[in-house]
Order: C-alpha cells, then sequence, then structure tokens
C-alpha cells in the first residue's frame, strides 16, 4: 500500500545532533526493525517519520513529502506505538482504544468506529480489560493496549517504539505475530524499534543497524547479524546460532571493556 | 468479554451518561423553583414555574419579584455556574493537570487587581459606572496574554503554561495588596467584598452578556472535546492521531479566559468552582470530555445556585457572598466523592 523514503534526513535536539544524513527506502507491506544501542536514534528516526519532530532532509510517503500533508492525513496514515508509560486521565481501556479512531470519527463514535474498535481489542486478545481503568493494567497489559489503538487508526504505517520491551515471552511472540500477520494480510508497512536481535531477525524482513545516529548497515538480517556487525555497532562479542524453528539466534557472550556509550 | 458486549458496554455506558446528565438537569429544573422561593415575599414552588412559564410583564407583585429581582441573580448563578465548572474543565484538559483552574493560572488575581484599581485609584479602561467590570474583563484577557506570551518562550506546553500562570498569579496578588496598602479603609473594604464574590449585582443586562458568551463558546468547547479526550494520552500521542495539539490549547486557553473574564468581571471572583465542578463531574461520569463538559457545566450551575440559595437563606436577612458558600458546600461533598471513590478518576 505505502512505500517509505527518506533522503538525508538529520535530526538535533538543541545543538545535540541525534541523527546524521538517513537514507533508505522500505517497500510497501515490509517489516523494517530498527536495532542499535541506546542513544543511536531509533526513536528519534520514528518520531520524525510521524513528523512529530521536525528533521533536515526528506521523508516521502507514498512519494508524498510528509511536510505537506496535514496532521489528519498523516495520522490516516501512520499508526505510532509509543514507547508506554504515560498516565492517562481517567480512561478505560476502551477509551483509550477509541482514541485511535480520532481521525477517522466524527464527534459520534459511529457503528464502524466500534466495529473497528472492536476488532483491535479482539485481536491482542484484551476483551477482558475493555471496561478496566488503563491506569491500573500492568506495563505488559498497557502496551497491548497501545498496540489495539493503534490498529484501531487503522494505519497504512505502523511505528512501534520498542514494542515488547514490558511483555514476556509469550506475550512478546503473540504481539509480534500479529503485527506481522495484520502485515501480511493488509500490506501494513511497519517499522518497529526492538532491542532483542533474535526477535528483530525473527520477524523482520528487513533489518537497520543504527550508531551515533547513522545507518552502519541495512539489509536482510541473516546478512546483516554476524559477530563482526554486533562488535562494531554495540561493542559486544556475540555468538551466532541458528535453530530451525527460531531462525537465527544472537548468544551475547561479553562486553568489550572500555567502551563508552 | 464478547463481540457484542463490547459494543453493548459502550452503548449502556453512554446511555447512563446521558440519564446522569439529564436527571442532574431536571433537579437544576427543581433547583431554580426552589430557589426563586426563598426571600421575604412567601412564593411556592408551583406559583414560581406559573409565573415563569406565564411570561415576563404580568401585573402582578409575585411576577415583579420573580421576574424582576429574583430570576436574574438565579439565572446568573446558573450562567456563571456553568462557565467556571467550563472554565475548569477545559483548562485541566488541555493542561493535563487535576489542579488547573481559572485561578491556578492567575487570570482571577489578574481580574482583583483590575477591580481594586478601579475602586481605590478610580483608574482604568472603561468610564463611569463600568470602570469595575471593564477592568476585571480586561485584565483577565492580559493576563491569559502573558501566560500565552511567558509560555511561548519556551514551548506551549502544560508545564510552561502553569509556571507562567504561577509567576502572574502571584505578580497580580501583589499588585493588589500594594494597592490595599495604598487604599482607604472604606476601599479596601470595597475591594474585599468585591473579591468575596457575589451575585447580588446581576441584572436582566447582565445575565444577558453571560448568556451571549456561554451560548457561543459551550458549542465550541463540545467540538474539541474529542481532541481533548485524545490529548489526556499526552502531547505525542495526540500529534500522533491527528490532533492539532497546540492549536487545541491556545484556543482553549483562549475560551476559557474569555468565559472567566465575562463571569468574574460581573460577580467578583467565585474561586471553587472551576476547580471542583469539573473534579466531581469526572468522578460521577468518567473522563471523556463529550460527556464530561456538558456534565461540568450542570454540575456547575448546581454548585453555585445551591450555595448562593442557602448563602442567601442560612442566616437570612443576611445574605452571605456566595464565594464563600461555594467552599462551604462544595468541599465536604467533593471530599465525600473523593475518598469513596475506589477507581482512579484522575
Amino acid at each position: 500500500m505505502v512505500t517509505i523514503a527518506t533522503d538525508t534526513v538529520k535530526f538535533s535536539y538543541g545543538s545535540a545532533p541525534v541523527l546524521y544524513n538517513v537514507t533508505f527506502r522500505l517497500e510497501t507491506g515490509a517489516i523494517l526493525a530498527l536495532v542499535g544501542p541506546n542513544g543511536s536514534g531509533k526513536t528519534t528516526l520514528i518520531r520524525c517519520i510521524d513528523r512529530i519532530l521536525h528533521p533536515e532532509g526528506s521523508i516521502l510517503i507514498n512519494e508524498q513529502n510528509i511536510h505537506t500533508m496535514s496532521r489528519n492525513d498523516i495520522a490516516t496514515t501512520i499508526g505510532y506505538v509509543p514507547q508506554n508509560g504515560t498516565k492517562i486521565a481517567a480512561a478505560t481501556v476502551f477509551d483509550v482504544v477509541m482514541m485511535g479512531r480520532t481521525p477517522h470519527m466524527s464527534w459520534r463514535l459511529g457503528d464502524g468506529d466500534i466495529d473497528r474498535i472492536e476488532y483491535a481489542i479482539q485481536l491482542l486478545g484484551i476483551e477482558d480489560l475493555a471496561e478496566r481503568d488503563y491506569n491500573e493494567l500492568s506495563g505488559g497489559q498497557q502496551q497491548k493496549v497501545l498496540i489495539a489503538r493503534a490498529i484501531a487508526q487503522d494505519p497504512k504505517i505502523l511505528l512501534l517504539d520498542e514494542p515488547t520491551n514490558s511483555l514476556d515471552i509469550h506475550h512478546q511472540l503473540e504481539a509480534l505475530a500479529t503485527i506481522s500477520d495484520i502485515s501480511r494480510s493488509t500490506g501494513m508497512t511497519v517499522v518497529m524499534a526492538v532491542h532483542d536481535l533474535s526477535i528483530a531477525a525473527r520477524y523482520a524482513d528487513m533489518l537497520m543497524m543504527l550508531k551515533n545516529g547513522t545507518i552502519v548497515a541495512i539489509g536482510k538480517p541473516e546478512e546483516l547479524i554476524t559477530p563482526e556487525r554486533i562488535r562494531e555497532v554495540y561493542n559486544v562479542d556475540a555468538r551466532i546460532l541458528y535453530d530451525p524453528e527460531a531462525g537465527l539466534i544472537v548468544a551475547p557472550l561479553r562486553a568489550v571493556p572500555g567502551v563508552a556509550l | 468479554m464478547s463481540e457484542t458486549t463490547i459494543r453493548s458496554g459502550y452503548a449502556k455506558r453512554t446511555h447512563t451518561r446521558i440519564l446522569i446528565i439529564g436527571g442532574l438537569f431536571a433537579l437544576l429544573i427543581l433547583l431554580t423553583g426552589v430557589a426563586a422561593t426563598l426571600g421575604s415575599y412567601s412564593i411556592s414552588v408551583i406559583e414560581v414555574f406559573e409565573t415563569i412559564l406565564g411570561g415576563r410583564g404580568a401585573d402582578s407583585d409575585i411576577s415583579t419579584i420573580v421576574w424582576n429581582y429574583r430570576l436574574p441573580r438565579i439565572l446568573m448563578g446558573i450562567l456563571a455556574g456553568a462557565a467556571l465548572g467550563l472554565a475548569g474543565a477545559m483548562m485541566q484538559g488541555i493542561l493535563r493537570n487535576p489542579l488547573a483552574s481559572p485561578f491556578t493560572l492567575g487570570i482571577a488575581s489578574a481580574a482583583s487587581f483590575g477591580a481594586s484599581l478601579a475602586i481605590i485609584l478610580g483608574a482604568g479602561f472603561a468610564a463611569g459606572g463600568s470602570l469595575i467590570i471593564g477592568n476585571a474583563f480586561l485584565f483577565t484577557l492580559i493576563a491569559a496574554a502573558a501566560v500565552y506570551g511567558l509560555a511561548q518562550i519556551r514551548g506551549i506546553t502544560p508545564e510552561t503554561m502553569i509556571m507562567a500562570g504561577i509567576a502572574i498569579m502571584y505578580l497580580f496578588s501583589a499588585l493588589t495588596s500594594f494597592l490595599q496598602y495604598l487604599g482607604d479603609s472604606e476601599d479596601v473594604n470595597a475591594v474585599v467584598f468585591w473579591m468575596f464574590g457575589s451575585l447580588g449585582r446581576s441584572t436582566w443586562e447582565t445575565v444577558s452578556v453571560v448568556a451571549i458568551l456561554v451560548g457561543a463558546l459551550f458549542p465550541l468547547f463540545l467540538l474539541s472535546a474529542r481532541s481533548l479526550n485524545t490529548l489526556s494520552a499526552g502531547d505525542e500521542a495526540a500529534k500522533s492521531l491527528g490532533v492539532p495539539v497546540e492549536q487545541i490549547r491556545i484556543g482553549g486557553m483562549a475560551g476559557a479566559s474569555l468565559l472567566t473574564a465575562g463571569v468574574i468581571c460581573f460577580t467578583g471572583t467565585i474561586g471553587f468552582i472551576g476547580l471542583v465542578a469539573p473534579h466531581i463531574t469526572r468522578m460521577i461520569l468518567g473522563g471523556d470530555h463529550r460527556f464530561l463538559l456538558p456534565g461540568t457545566a450542570v454540575v456547575g450551575a448546581l454548585v453555585l445556585l445551591g450555595a448562593d440559595s442557602i448563602g442567601r437563606t442560612i442566616m437570612a436577612p443576611q445574605i452571605l457572598p456566595v464565594g464563600i458558600m461555594t467552599a462551604f458546600l462544595g468541599v465536604p461533598f467533593f471530599i465525600f466523592l473523593f475518598l469513596s471513590r475506589r477507581r482512579n478518576y484522575w
């Protein structure tokens, strides 16, 4: 459905540069995992693609520059799942998922909106939480609610910032399988920042390794993930294993001493 | 929970919330009737409603008393309560802060300064009898503009607006104290009485002005309800969901300031409603601004009219200023709700 193409994207927080000359192209329906150490620019890049931040350079969504799109056009095209942690006052899970309909709904919540909210809630398996207070949920449950909110938004592109960081391994697999299934069945393009390289390799078609705001490498996970590159990007010695079902597994061995972040 | 119960759960909650707002509104109409019976001339509730439904201009003592004396005060109580409640709900919504109200942002202390300037120095922006009203109104808007201007330097966020608002509040409080220090005791008394807040100065003209203001701004507030809901998830999430965050914040601030200015220039400072009416309503109806805003308007009207009615009778023939009574009546009710609610309402 929708491609993403960036050209020499640069961004600084005040005088501290975070992204330099990020250029890549992602085809419709692909799943791209952004990996790299803390502070490498993964979250910043995601925020730039959603125009929450305003970088230099160009970001094209289906060949249209995002700077020429209205806020609502962006919201009907791009869904964003931030890292959880924000308290939401007096809102049930249903209320939070309903927020995903903001760019679509009129003042009244229409039947079509409710259909989509139900679909999202069921897809994430959080029916039992629908009337619970959002602030009372565990971090993992909140993370699922935020993913459901983005699914309710019915986006063509889904951006996720460490979507599995508060989930146990069962729910990690479930959530990523759900996102991957939707991408395969609807052609939704996905960009997600992830820390776990094995998870990234398993679910992503493409991997982008970032370090200090620049792209170190971009390509297929099995081509990119090598002990040499992991040492280059993370300063970690690692062994790469292969399991016929789980795929590529990165086993970190030791941190290379004396290297600052 | 099955598919039908997610849908029917929402439908049920919606119906309940509409019923509660309807019930509160019915209670307000009843309270209006009761409030109009209060006073030295004894009139029954039935007579009050007959007189109101019979229209203005009937040639009787009851009609004169109800239409000329009691209704303007009652309607001002309803409109002022609704306006201050709405202003508070809007500020809490755009600033995502449970302590936000027209008072915490310095808007009301600016009105007090404007009124003091008129009373003590006779200086200000309007002529003659309108001097206090004109000053209070304009200084309120000046304070709002100052909060906006200061906050904009660092970017319009809840934090910058609250910091700027607190600075402005202390500035105008100090200026008012300074004027009181300069003024003679009669003028200082007048300032203090103005700051208590009172519905006693209400006329059909002042009621009309506030009615127009509330009538014009209430629909705009309602239109922003969806954006306010989404804003509660944070600026970043709201932007990503298509909400023009800064416009909503600036527009909401302007609307809330206008409502507050339009009311307190006529009534003096009535402090408690803007903070607490939204909280009471949120505890009853939940955080969805599509219901919270109309609910807050009705609850604000109920609390203010109820407080004024008690203030008129409890020490009759002496009338206690409504600004004092709102806190006496509202605080216990607020504490009761606050302690009895299990759920996080904020």
